[in-house]
């Protein structure tokens, strides 16, 4: 059985749905979270009230500090860089002695009091359980159906979420409107696996849409919008070390969604929303690989950004549909690359099925 | 180094240590082991030896550097095979466009992507090659098989079921079942090299079945291994590589290496350089697959049933004898040594498939990374564990 994965929920999607809270999916609030977690586990290393040697597992920390894993990463890539954290032959990090140097891997079941907080801390993320769910069901299948097909489990979702089964469906349903999942005709939420076919699609779409959108967005976008973009974009260039795969993430959508979220058609912007899996795959890629963007695919961001300037719409468009084509080529082939990954490790309500 | 048994051989890297005064190590695994580190872990190994194909997945995750062609002393003597896909006189022209043929992943583009444009950069130099198919004992087939012409539909033929094995690698071993299901009759494949998602599906659904009413008695991941299964096993038939069948030959057992009339499924194997290697590192792996270009290294391969890219290089390491049997296919006018060995090849033994052009003339398809491989891979994966 093959399922085409068609959207995700992505600025675009969102801004679009009406009502919907909007929300940035790597903004501010999340450079807030790891920063947060780094600096509450740094102290706790650098006081000795971690044991020496502990396990430190992306999940578990995840769960203690209420939110979700990718903040948790972040912080823990920052305090590996730092000296705090050590890697060893296993999975997760390990706790240093708090002067820095590394001790045996030492696994204790990861609580509070394990991490040396006296108090549980405050959940950092505030916004409804719903919400989150949504988000951490969203990121964990959309990294999930790379590897394989997946039944999603709706009773053991709750109870890992801790919450009612009928919120747990709320969230799937909302994620099979953006087709990411889908109900099978025995009612059970399936999800992937990711096809080169469905990329394809995707750009198909997105070559006859996005050129269109931007054209429509151009003739109302700030030049404000505009000049900040250009700003970023000449750092990137600049210096594309500095371009991590979330900062990577965050010029794709300042181009592919803030920008054509100008465009006055909903309808439009609603589609084309539904044909970002490409963003989701190729930031997938970049995180696995700790990659820096490549330098044809921000030159591809400038000569559209340039024609902007210059105010050549159907110029602009025209390098648009360019960069889509090339980028095309490019999430194919790291499609291929993603077949060699180890399976990451996937919560327990994902059950495989191929 | 990191590759495969194929290549990383104790013989190999003692000679190499002792002409060009370096030490190696040698590194190694099983081909997708040895693919999934050349691409997660370019600070492991300074060179990568395997196959082009794998170059797919390697080169977009940025683990290699381009190798410069100036830096190559014999570069002009590559055979046209790997450079242009074509070697002298073609069978079937179309053909030899199956697959992820090596010519059109060698040269490092302007916009730093692959292609078949030359240039003075490439991404891996083009080295070890053959045409495989399968071995079968022809004491253990009915006549029924053997009265007609050889067929890669043989590995399905129920008359062998229980018998049969396959490798297990995806990327292999599903474009040999591929084969096999369309020679069977029972699929036809619009490009047996870039399956479709439908078409997938449906070869694993097939060889599910095969494998459920007990056709297949096993699947191998190296050569010792393939080996092992004909040793010991009782498979009278499987896909196999040329250095198995030395076991074989050492085992006693009388074999012959298929020449399907459907045509091989070819591969190339060469080296590439990893990102992060650099000053006398990065040139003691110059020297190294500059070594390999020097002539030993290709008659080593020669007497494992492997041919080198610049061929007639390696004629000069290789005796008279041995270049008539192995590279033109004519029967031994002596006996023969084998890579590490006095006596392989006996007076008058005949390679099977003929000569170096005419087995790598009748190319059905290359080993393949296709569009749909993620896809593949998962599915075949479900095939193995059913």
């Amino acid at each position: 059985m093959t399922m085409t994965r068609r959207a995700s929920a992505t600025p675009v999607v969102k801004a679009a749905a009406a009502g919907r809270a909007q929300q940035s999916l790597a903004g501010s609030d999340a450079r807030l979270r790891y920063r947060l977690i780094h600096d509450q586990l740094k102290s706790a290393i650098a006081l000795g009230r971690i044991t020496p040697g502990l396990v430190l597992l992306e999940g578990p920390v995840a769960r203690i500090f209420g939110t979700s894993r990718e903040p948790v990463r972040k912080a823990f890539e920052m305090l590996h860089a730092g000296g705090l954290l050590h890697t060893f032959e296993g999975r997760g990090y390990l706790a240093a002695r708090p002067d820095g140097s590394a001790a045996a891997p030492v696994r204790l079941p990861l609580s509070e009091t394990a991490l040396g907080f006296e108090e549980p801390p405050q959940p950092l993320d505030t916004r409804s359980h719903s919400e989150r769910i949504y988000e951490q069901l969203e990121a964990a299948i959309s990294l999930g159906i790379v590897f394989g097909h997946f039944r999603i489990d709706e009773s053991h979702a709750a109870q890992s979420f801790g919450v009612s089964r009928g919120t747990v469906r709320e969230a799937l349903s909302r994620l099979r409107d953006l087709g990411l999942v889908e109900k099978s005709a025995y009612s059970h939420w399936l999800c992937g696996p990711l096809t080169a076919r469905a990329v394809a699609e995707d750009y198909e779409l997105r070559i006859l849409l996005e050129p269109a959108a931007l054209a429509a967005a151009a003739r109302v976008l700030p030049a404000a919008h505009l000049q900040a973009a250009c700003v970023e974009l000449e750092q990137a260039i600049a210096d594309p070390d500095s371009i991590d795969a979330t900062a990577l993430y965050r010029l794709e959508m300042t181009l592919h969604a803030d920008f054509l979220h100008y465009a006055p058609n909903r309808k439009l912007l609603e589609t084309i929303g539904r044909a970002h899996l490409p963003l989701m795959v190729n930031h997938a890629f970049y995180e696995a690989f700790k990659l820096h963007p490549e330098r044809a695919m921000l030159l591809e961001h400038r000569a559209v950004l340039e024609q902007l300037v210059r105010g050549d719409i159907d110029a602009a468009a025209q390098r648009l549909a360019d960069h889509l084509r090339a980028g095309h080529k490019r999430t194919l082939q790291r499609l291929k690359v993603m077949a060699v990954l180890p399976e990451p490790e996937l919560p327990a309500y994902m059950q495989r099925i191929a | 180094m990191l590759g495969t048994s194929v290549t990383l051989q104790e013989h190999i890297r003692k000679q190499a240590e002792h002409d060009l005064g370096i030490r190696l190590r040698f590194i190694v695994a099983d081909g997708s082991d040895v693919q999934r580190d050349g691409v997660m872990r370019p600070d492991g190994y300074d060179l990568y030896d395997q196959w082009f194909h794998s170059i797919d997945c390697l080169w977009p995750a940025r683990a290699l550097q381009p190798i410069d062609v100036r830096r190559i002393a014999r570069w002009d003597e590559v055979n046209a095979l790997p450079r242009t896909g074509r070697s002298g006189p073609i069978g079937s022209g179309a053909s030899m466009n199956a697959g992820s043929v090596p010519a059109e992943r060698l040269y490092v583009q302007a916009d730093g992507s692959l292609g078949s444009t030359p240039g003075e950069l490439i991404s891996m130099l083009p080295l070890t090659h053959n045409a495989d198919s399968f071995v079968y004992l022809p004491d253990e087939l009915p006549d029924t098989l053997l009265s007609g012409e050889e067929s890669w539909a043989w590995l399905l033929a129920p008359e062998l079921a229980g018998r049969v094995a396959l490798q297990a690698d995806a990327a292999i071993g599903a474009i040999d079942a591929a084969l096999a299901v369309q020679a069977s009759g029972l699929m036809s494949f619009a490009d047996i090299g870039n399956l479709s998602i439908e078409e997938i599906d449906a070869l694993i659904g097939t060889l599910i079945e095969f494998k459920r009413r007990g056709h297949f008695a096993g699947f191998w991941s190296s050569f010792a291994d393939a080996a092992q299964l004909a040793i010991a096993q009782r498979v009278v038939i499987q896909s196999i590589w040329s250095p198995a069948a030395v076991e074989l030959e050492r085992a006693g057992l009388r074999f012959r290496l298929a020449c399907p009339k459907e045509g091989y499924r070819a591969w190339f194997g060469g080296m590439s350089i990893s990102r992060l290697a650099h000053g006398r590192v990065l040139d003691a792996a110059y020297e190294y697959l500059n070594w390999w270009m020097d002539g030993w290294a290709g008659a080593t391969m020669a007497r494992q049933g492997y041919y080198i890219a610049n061929p007639e290089r390696t004629r000069g390491c290789m005796s008279d004898a041995e270049w008539a049997y192995w590279y033109d296919g004519a029967p031994a006018p002596a006996e023969l040594p084998g890579p590490t060995r006095k006596h392989l090849v006996h007076v008058g033994q005949q390679r099977d498939g003929g000569s170096y052009t005419s087995r790598m003339s009748r190319i059905a398809v290359w080993n393949s990374v296709m569009d749909e491989h993620n896809y593949l891979v998962r599915r075949w994966t479900e095939f193995m564990r059913s």
